[in-house]
């Protein structure tokens, strides 16, 4: 019996050690492929959600609208912009990312869960490395404060990156088991930013709405980093134990789905 | 080591409904064994290598192997057009767990592409894709190599080198070669494979599966 488990454990140990492997080479693949060796090459996987990011801020403090007069409007639009931007990209770059890497298939032991997601963890890195950057320019001027709760805080970044790599899993599989879908998922990204709770919080909504609002897990994700973030200032509502149970959910669906495409994918 | 193949059945679904590529088939295919796969245009060789080199998955059926088995080495697939070929070749290195460094050298000095190493690979042409492809799974070393009719690539001196790696170095590897070209058939192989509507038969004998082949 032990030897038994003791084998099974060893092959675990290989599936996983085989994954990780395959899963790094294609993320430095990917950003080879994206960026290039020329020019500053890498960085660019941190400075381009900074590019994205900066003129979105600069737009909005020129109407320099209030949502709430006790937030500064800076520390708002960071809190919810950039990992919204960060779960969009994970989403959209993951539609028909297997078709469109159909010849990584060749070799049998690049797995399509590694597609997916050596490149949410691309954006994942990039997402979270531009805030480092964003952050230690601006909290020495002063411009935006330190997190009030800053284990929460990052708590909240980690469940949107792994919300976002779900989504990523979800949305490539059905882009790719239906074209009707693929063209469904584009409309939804969009749909998304003013539904999210990326430019709201869920304690403005009336009560009637506000309960539906949570229902959207990554509306629980931003909650969660606000509450992190500004601590007594705001009122931030999310439920924990629901927002994990649906990235689960999500996972085990995109995993079944993208089981399927791989069984049924024609390689040219 | 062997590979079993039981009751492979292998159906596409198209525009024009679905099509069965490989009916039912069984074949075993031994430790050192060099196969020669001939069938007309549209039997189901490349879909076969695909299934045995694990590109895509039987519709039913089981494929059992206990040795490992090169991608099959054909005109396309395998590489990213936009990399380099220096940079495909770490990509597989890193994979497959090998050291880059080896990797590489082996491939530059086998391939022999020069400077079109660090050029992007949709430069190159097909022939120099297939040495690329060549060079990258002998330095990686697998039990059985897939070659979907690439065989005769290169020049007479590229050919030289091939056949030594194959048939000398590497001859207690398993090949399966898919081939049109009964000559090259007939110098590589010591046993063949004749698909013809989704089924195999394999004869120990070259000229008789040539002449079966031939009458199809």
């Amino acid at each position: 019996m032990d030897m038994r488990l003791q084998r099974l454990q060893n092959r675990k140990n290989t599936v996983v050690n085989k994954l990780y492997t395959v899963i790094k080479a294609l993320f430095f693949r990917e950003i080879i492929t994206r960026y290039g060796r020329h020019g500053i090459g890498m960085a660019w996987v941190i400075f381009e959600p900074i590019i994205f990011i900066g003129p979105v801020l600069v737009f909005w403090l020129l109407i320099n609208h209030h949502f709430d007069k006790r937030i500064p409007l800076v520390e708002f639009l960071l809190t919810g912009y950039p990992p919204f931007v960060l779960w969009r990209n994970c989403a959209s770059r993951s539609i028909m990312g297997i078709s469109a890497n159909g010849g990584l298939l060749y070799h049998r032991q690049v797995a399509v869960i590694a597609i997916v997601l050596a490149r949410a963890f691309l954006e994942i890195v990039g997402g979270i490395g531009s805030m480092v950057i964003i952050y230690s320019f601006l909290i020495p001027l002063e411009i935006v404060s330190f997190p009030a709760d800053f284990l929460l805080y990052l708590c909240g970044w980690f469940y949107m990156a792994a919300f976002g790599a779900v989504s990523a899993i979800l949305f490539c599989a059905m882009s790719e088991v239906s074209e009707t879908f693929e063209k469904i998922l584009h409309p939804v990204l969009y749909l998304m930013m003013p539904i999210s709770g990326a430019f709201f919080m869920v304690s403005w909504l009336p009560s009637s709405v506000s309960d539906y609002a949570l229902l959207n897990p990554i509306t629980n994700g931003f909650e969660m980093i606000r509450d992190g973030y500004f601590g007594d200032r705001v009122q931030a509502h999310y439920n924990v134990g629901y927002a994990l149970s649906s990235v689960i959910t999500i996972a085990c669906i995109g995993l079944l789905f993208l089981n399927r495409v791989r069984r049924n994918i024609r390689i040219e | 080591m062997k590979i079993a193949i039981q009751n492979v059945t292998k159906i596409y679904g198209t525009f024009a409904g679905r099509t069965l590529v490989l009916d039912c088939l069984t074949l075993t295919i031994n430790e050192a064994d060099k196969i020669g796969l001939l069938g007309r245009n549209g039997s189901g060789k490349s879909t076969l290598m695909k299934l045995i080199g694990g590109v895509e998955y039987p519709s039913s059926g089981r494929i059992s192997s206990n040795m490992t088995i090169s991608w099959p080495m054909g005109f396309s697939g395998a590489f990213q057009g936009s990399l380099t070929g220096r940079d495909n070749a770490r990509f597989i290195a890193r994979i497959y767990g090998k050291k880059i460094d080896e990797i590489i050298d082996f491939v530059e000095d086998f391939a022999e592409l020069g400077s079109y190493m660090k050029m992007p690979v949709k430069t190159f042409s097909s022939g120099m894709r297939a040495r690329l492809a060549f060079g990258l799974s002998l330095a990686i070393d697998f039990d059985c190599y897939l070659i979907d009719e690439v065989i005769s690539v290169g020049d007479q001196k590229f050919q030289q080198k091939s056949h030594y790696e194959l048939f000398q170095r590497k001859k207690d590897r398993t090949l399966i070669i898919a081939s049109h070209d009964p000559n090259i058939i007939k110098a590589y192989c010591n046993k063949a494979v004749v698909l013809d509507r989704g089924k195999a038969r394999i004869f120990d004998d070259i000229d008789e599966a040539l002449a079966v082949y031939t009458a199809l």
